[in-house]
């Protein structure tokens, strides 16, 4: 179960806006989730990887050959707004600009 | 006031290879932008990224040239921030299983050959690029070409002691990159950047203090690096002496390097790994390396700075700063040593006209030694330095056939036959032309016999004038003697 506090931190965090009707619906469909998971703790899992279970396959690579796939209009159907060839966004406020890490 | 200038570098260099990091767009410099575009690299919903296999080993060749372990096991993590740059919402990095870990460099200071750590090697994609208008539109524009290109991220010890000590330490990470083949290393194009943190401890009496740790951004080149933390070691001492600030009650700060003022501003408060919120990269399984091919991308290394010089100086005897000169750009020792095979004398005499003569040719006419090469390949100059050897032309004139090479990007043969500069070396031909230079100047053949032998280089002089710089010079020189004898 999940209480209606946390719920509303986590359409919060998730920027959703939901009706009143839709919340307790996603209030019981997180709610079983998190059940779940309370089913899968109790089992054992120490010394099993987390990344290497049995069956699954580590990493495949990919062969470094170039492809062409987006062309400008293909960029048009999903870009919110893309002007003159540039993907065009709100200015990040100056303060954030100045205190902005250049290489992230 | 007695203290010590403790620095560590992070360096990120763009790797050359055809495509992005985790998708199938093409991975170059510039051009139109948002061109090289997909799914994944845009951050649509959905879209899969797929590690490309050139950069992991780019990364294993990078380690093994830097002394590194080779992880057998290793893994992608997110880093998550909210940036345009960036539209998944994060970078694919690596947190805590990087591919390439305790390595070290030797670089070449003053003081000697320093060790220097590193911590580790990490593979990772860049951003893209925001450009911010001046006009009124209130809107930034994005170019995305640059998200996804493959970046190594170089993270040392804080091993390194002088501002000079870092500018070389950052040099030679270019040169391995540079004989790897696997960046070029651009600064201004900013396919190599470096951020320093830099702090001073400070002795008094038996005690020693630590100050802030400021990491600086926005160095573009050497030069910047030099005078950045130039500027932040005095910053730092005015700071302590004034201020008594404490590493363990300021942490860490970032400033920014601005060219103008040659000076650093403060631009935040640094954060810790805990606020971008890493976790396992859940769309890239982790990747395991096999020792055995580890093994085998040994043979795949070029031999490295650090092996040439030794090699140099041991197997050829070259001085020191002549090893230094040669190394500073890949495909110059490696001309150098291509002029080498060709030049059946001592190396010594390569080096010598490839550090001056080529050295300043590149420098007047502002050419990279690959322009230079094109037209005078190095067998041109072993050629010709093989022809002053043999007797068939002197110093000074090969200095002259090398500019003509150089003008008109021909053989050293075919510019001797064409402009007939043979040297003069016919003992009877050149004996008469010394007998004529004798006969027209007799106060200085007086002055010879009166015990002035230094008349004995005007009348070289008057023998070149004469063969427009022909003669043999040592012929010359023992005809003279020999006819002023008489």
């Amino acid at each position: 179960m999940i209480d209606d506090k946390t719920l509303d931190e986590i359409l919060f965090l998730g920027r959703l806006d939901v009706s009143r009707e839709e919340k307790e619906k996603f209030k019981d469909q997180v709610g079983k989730i998190l059940d779940y998971f309370d089913l899968l703790k109790q089992y054992d899992t120490t010394g099993v990887d987390p990344d290497l279970g049995e069956g699954l396959k580590p990493s495949v690579l990919r062969e470094d050959k170039s492809k062409v796939t987006f062309n400008e209009s293909d960029i048009e159907t999903f870009a919110v707004d893309f002007k003159r060839g540039f993907f065009t966004v709100p200015r990040i406020v100056e303060d954030f600009l100045e205190n902005r890490d250049e290489d992230e | 006031m007695k203290y010590d200038v403790v620095i560590g570098c992070e360096v990120h260099v763009q790797l050359l290879t055809e495509t992005k990091a985790f998708c199938s767009c093409r991975n170059t410099f510039g051009g139109e932008p948002n061109t090289r575009l997909c799914p994944v690299c845009t951050g649509l919903p959905g879209a899969l990224p797929v590690a490309n296999q050139t950069l992991v080993e780019y990364a294993v060749l990078a380690g093994l040239a830097m002394n590194c372990t080779i992880v057998p096991v290793t893994k992608f993590d997110r880093k998550n921030y909210i940036y345009p740059d960036m539209p998944k919402g994060y970078q694919i990095s690596q947190f805590d299983m990087p591919i390439c870990e305790k390595g070290f460099l030797e670089i070449d200071t003053d003081g000697g050959l320093k060790k220097i750590r590193i911590i580790r090697i990490h593979m990772e994609e860049d951003a893209g690029k925001n450009i911010h208008t001046e006009d009124r539109s209130g809107l930034s524009h994005v170019d995305l070409n640059r998200a996804g290109t493959p970046l190594l991220e170089i993270v040392s010890e804080p091993d390194i002691r002088s501002p000079d000590d870092a500018v070389a330490y950052v040099q030679s990470i270019k040169h391995i990159m540079e004989y790897l083949k696997i960046s070029d290393c651009n600064m201004e194009e900013g396919s190599l950047r470096c951020d320093a943190n830099i702090n001073l401890w400070v002795y008094e009496g038996d005690k020693k203090y630590a100050t802030p740790i400021v990491e600086i951004k926005n160095m573009n080149s050497f030069k910047a690096m030099k005078a950045a933390l130039e500027y932040e070691i005095l910053r730092q001492k005015e700071e302590w002496t004034t201020k008594r600030l404490l590493l363990k009650d300021v942490g860490k700060v970032t400033r920014g390097y601005q060219e103008k003022t040659q000076s650093t501003i403060l631009q935040r408060h640094k954060e810790e790994s805990a606020e971008y919120r890493y976790f396992p990269e859940p769309d890239l399984k982790p990747i395991l390396i096999d020792p055995a091919w580890v093994e085998s991308m040994k043979s795949r290394l070029p031999e490295l700075p650090a092996q040439k010089r030794k090699r140099f100086a041991e197997e050829w005897g070259l001085p020191e700063l002549d090893i230094g000169k040669l190394l500073v750009d890949a495909e110059l020792a490696h001309y150098f040593e291509a002029a080498c095979k060709e030049y059946k004398g001592e190396p010594k005499k390569v080096a010598n006209w490839v550090i001056t003569e080529i050295g300043n040719m590149l420098n007047k006419e502002s050419i990279t030694i690959i322009q230079f090469r094109e037209k005078v390949p190095p067998e041109s100059l072993g050629e010709l330095l093989n022809r002053i050897d043999s007797g068939v032309i002197s110093g000074k004139m090969a200095k002259g056939i090398f500019s003509d090479m150089w003008a008109e990007g021909k053989t050293p043969e075919q510019i001797i036959n064409e402009k007939g500069l043979k040297q003069i070396d016919d003992q009877e031909s050149l004996k008469d032309i010394v007998r004529e230079v004798l006969d027209q100047n007799p106060k200085t053949v007086e002055d010879y016999k009166n015990g002035k032998e230094n008349v004995l280089s005007f009348l070289m002089g008057q023998v070149m004038k004469a063969t427009r710089g022909k003669a043999n010079p040592r012929l010359s020189q023992d005809l003279l003697k020999e006819l002023l004898q008489k």
